[in-house]
């Protein structure tokens, strides 16, 4: 275990140096590069034109929670209460800010697995908080283990946040794991965040557990999911966080305080994606699968050790072999062949030799960036 | 505060109350409180079908998408600020730019200075923020506008200056007191978030222009919410000095990464052209303020008459001095509910505070105020 320094790199001031070289593909932000599907839209439409645009309560329309509870009682196996055990948020970003800010003191630990997504440093340090790493390891495909997590606890551990599938290793917990979680969540008397954003994107078999369905942690777990990612709606900024009542009433109080409440019309057209057909879902993984597979074949021709995404909209990948660290590999590939992929740094110290980079391009777009990471590699020094 | 807070919550949830929501009147009760919510400007649904269109429903910039921070930074200089899009931040609504404000400025037990009424929901930010509030006292013949020699004796150890032109609560523009506010923080050193949120809701139209160089230590919140009813779209401002625009944008990037992207869309259509709209709601509502003034006067009601929508402040002495007794019986007895203006701010003692609403509705509820005010 590790406490975590801050990180070398800002990943959006990287995403907007990419932005102003003309012609740059970007494999930085997990944007999918579809439209919102059409029923979302048409959704959102009918919203405005029947002037369905004005404020909601802050926790959000009751629709969009009754939605939200039917969703995770069919798909996840968790029964909340749409009333008192669901907010609305302005996207998932924020949902993570309102509950560190919430749940976390001055000098309240939180384990995080690692490599983790720096977004959580902001949250948990502007709560007071300090991060705690729990190591995870390519060899076993980043599965967070119970006796890594353990290794953590202090007296000061309020928090343990499982992000599954995960952002940036894009490992999936197995049940197996999941189930040594919530003991030792249990045993060790922590509240869990469960940040299921990415839990529509599984592959090769990967199974989805939902902590909060598990016995014993109803009561000391919160999901947080969004509808960015799996319904392509990234613009539209909403998200939600379903838990026990007493969270959700004080992180519904400071919704209030910092912005009031999520967009109107992206609340109907959550309500449209989450009621709305499903297949959207499945052919948006079905592509990224796709471009999983052939980035890999083709990330096996080069000196890279690309792990093997068992979830989630992103390869991370070891480039040590190719003679450079993830970050001379990163700012190369901008510099030389205009492409941004993201240093390993980013996500934690220990993953200076890796990069992230998403799958969210066309095929033909994916496999240039291939043909310009082969001319990269090939005048490295090995 | 709370008395009885969940023991898993963090400590900072202990500065607020949990729950603030007034339940709604019962229905023989006319309610001068509760805000208009007039349709939006056509040109809101053109543009947010045209966008959805477009296909803009990506992540957009974190600061926001360029061409709304020109045609911001156009307006604002057009109004006589010094704005340019590299120092605007589009945030969540007008709450998000206070918010992102006050935490990037304020040190931990951070002292701020509020310079007249102080809206409770701000109140309630601080008070999350663990901010220590200083109230300058207010004087309702002065119209609650600063006195520059009060300004001056309380600055000393204060860390932000908090001044609203116009004043949400009152609704009184006073642009000269804020331009001697600004120059007596400036002089200091001291650093001032200056709310427009309601700038262009004046019924004369903007009355600015404060003298305001880049590099003045002075961040400006404005909103769309209350001028062009858009409360839904949430969509607000933050113009920083040119210097400080990292930590906020840092922040609202941690916090909420970009503002809803059709929002964006939506927001610079209207400022591009709204049809006339809000003219002619200008003109709507000051007729109205007119009627309601002429009203409260026939009826012998001190009033403040206000620069800017929707407020309208009223001195209830007559009903009671202390105006949450005043608001109590007015709705028991006078079955009109209004607002307890001290809850803005102790200075406001005496006053409560109505909104300008459906025209006929609040035309009826201020007649039951001034019938219930006459039997006092």
């Amino acid at each position: 275990m590790s406490s975590a320094p801050a990180s070398p790199v800002n990943m959006f001031a990287l995403f907007e140096l990419a932005r102003a070289r003309e012609d740059a593909i970007s494999l930085g932000l997990g944007d999918p590069d579809v439209p919102t599907p059409a029923h979302i839209m048409d959704a959102a439409n009918a919203a405005i034109a029947a002037g369905q645009t004005g404020p909601t309560e802050v926790a959000g329309l009751p629709e969009l929670r009754q939605a939200i509870a039917a969703k995770l009682a069919r798909v996840n196996g968790v029964q909340v209460d749409p009333q008192r055990e669901v907010l609305v948020t302005t996207g998932g970003q924020e949902a993570l800010y309102l509950l560190m800010q919430a749940l976390i003191s001055d000098g309240d630990e939180v384990i995080v697995p690692d490599p983790r997504y720096t977004s959580y440093d902001g949250a948990v340090e502007s709560a007071g908080g300090t991060l705690v790493l729990a190591p995870t390891s390519p060899d076993d495909g980043f599965q967070l283990h119970a006796a890594a997590v353990e290794a953590c606890i202090t007296p000061r551990s309020k928090l343990l946040l499982v992000i599954s599938p995960n952002n940036p290793s894009a490992g999936v917990n197995t049940p197996e794991t999941m189930a040594a979680l919530a003991e030792v969540a249990i045993r060790h008397d922590l509240l869990v965040v469960a940040d299921e954003i990415y839990e529509a994107y599984l592959y090769d078999g990967a199974q989805h557990v939902s902590l909060a369905s598990l016995p014993g942690m109803r009561e000391r777990t919160i999901t947080l999911n969004g509808f960015s990612k799996t319904y392509a709606m990234t613009g539209w900024r909403v998200g939600y966080l379903a838990g026990p009542a007493w969270f959700i009433e004080a992180a519904t109080a400071l919704k209030g305080i910092v912005n009031v409440h999520a967009p109107t019309v992206s609340q109907w057209a959550a309500v449209a994606a989450l009621n709305g057909p499903q297949t959207c879902v499945e052919e948006l993984r079905a592509m990224v699968d796709r471009r999983r597979l052939m980035m890999l074949d083709g990330m096996a021709e080069l000196p890279l050790r690309a792990s093997r995404p068992q979830g989630g909209l992103y390869i991370w990948a070891d480039v040590s072999p190719s003679g450079m660290d993830g970050t001379q590999f990163s700012y190369r590939l901008l510099d030389e062949e205009n492409v941004l992929v993201l240093p390993g740094a980013i996500f934690g110290e220990a993953w200076g030799d890796w990069i992230r980079m998403t799958l969210l391009q066309p095929d033909e777009v994916l496999q240039e960036v291939l043909e310009r990471m082969r001319r990269i590699c090939a005048t490295a020094p090995v | 505060m709370s008395a009885d807070l969940h023991p898993r919550l963090a400590s900072r949830m202990a500065r607020i109350a949990l729950s603030d929501t007034t339940p709604p009147p019962p229905a023989d009760v006319i309610d001068l409180v509760q805000t208009e919510a007039p349709a939006t400007p056509a040109v809101v649904a053109q543009a947010a079908a045209a966008s959805l269109e477009r296909g803009e429903t990506h992540y957009t910039d974190r600061a926001g998408i360029l061409p709304l921070r020109e045609a911001l930074a156009a307006r604002l200089v057009a109004e006589g600020l010094d704005a340019d899009p590299e120092r605007l931040i589009v945030t969540n609504g007008g709450s998000e730019a206070r918010f992102i404000a006050l935490q990037t400025l304020l040190p931990p037990g951070g002292r701020v200075l509020a310079v007249g009424p102080l809206h409770a929901d701000v109140r309630r930010m601080l008070q999350l923020l663990g901010a220590q509030v200083v109230d300058l006292p207010l004087r309702g013949s002065r119209r609650f506008r600063p006195d520059a020699a009060d300004v001056a004796a309380a600055l000393p150890g204060v860390d932000l200056v908090l001044l609203a032109d116009p004043c949400p609560i009152s609704g009184v523009s006073d642009p000269d007191s804020a331009q001697q506010v600004l120059e007596l923080a400036v002089r200091q050193g001291t650093r001032v978030l200056l709310d427009r949120s309601a700038a262009w809701q004046q019924y004369g139209g903007v009355t600015t222009p404060l003298d305001l160089a880049a590099d003045a230590p002075v961040w400006v919140v404005g909103s769309f919410s209350g001028t062009w009813a858009m409360h839904g779209w949430r969509v607000g401002f933050l113009l920083t000095p040119k210097v400080d625009r990292g930590g906020p944008l840092a922040f609202k990037e941690s916090m909420s990464i970009c503002t809803s992207s059709l929002a964006q869309h939506v927001a610079l259509a209207v400022l591009a052209d709204d049809g006339g709209w809000l003219a002619a709601r200008r003109t709507d509502l000051a007729a109205r303020r007119e009627r309601v003034l002429q009203e409260l006067a026939f009826g012998g009601v001190d009033v403040l008459a206000p620069d800017a929508w929707p407020s309208l402040l009223l001195h209830t002495w007559a009903v009671h001095p202390d105006d949450v007794q005043a608001v109590e019986m007015l709705e028991r007895q006078g079955r009109v509910r209004v607002e307890a203006a001290s809850r803005h701010g102790a200075g406001l003692v005496g006053w409560v505070r109505i909104v300008l609403g459906d025209e006929e509705q609040t035309l009826e509820g201020v007649r039951r105020l001034i019938g219930f005010h006459l039997t006092c």
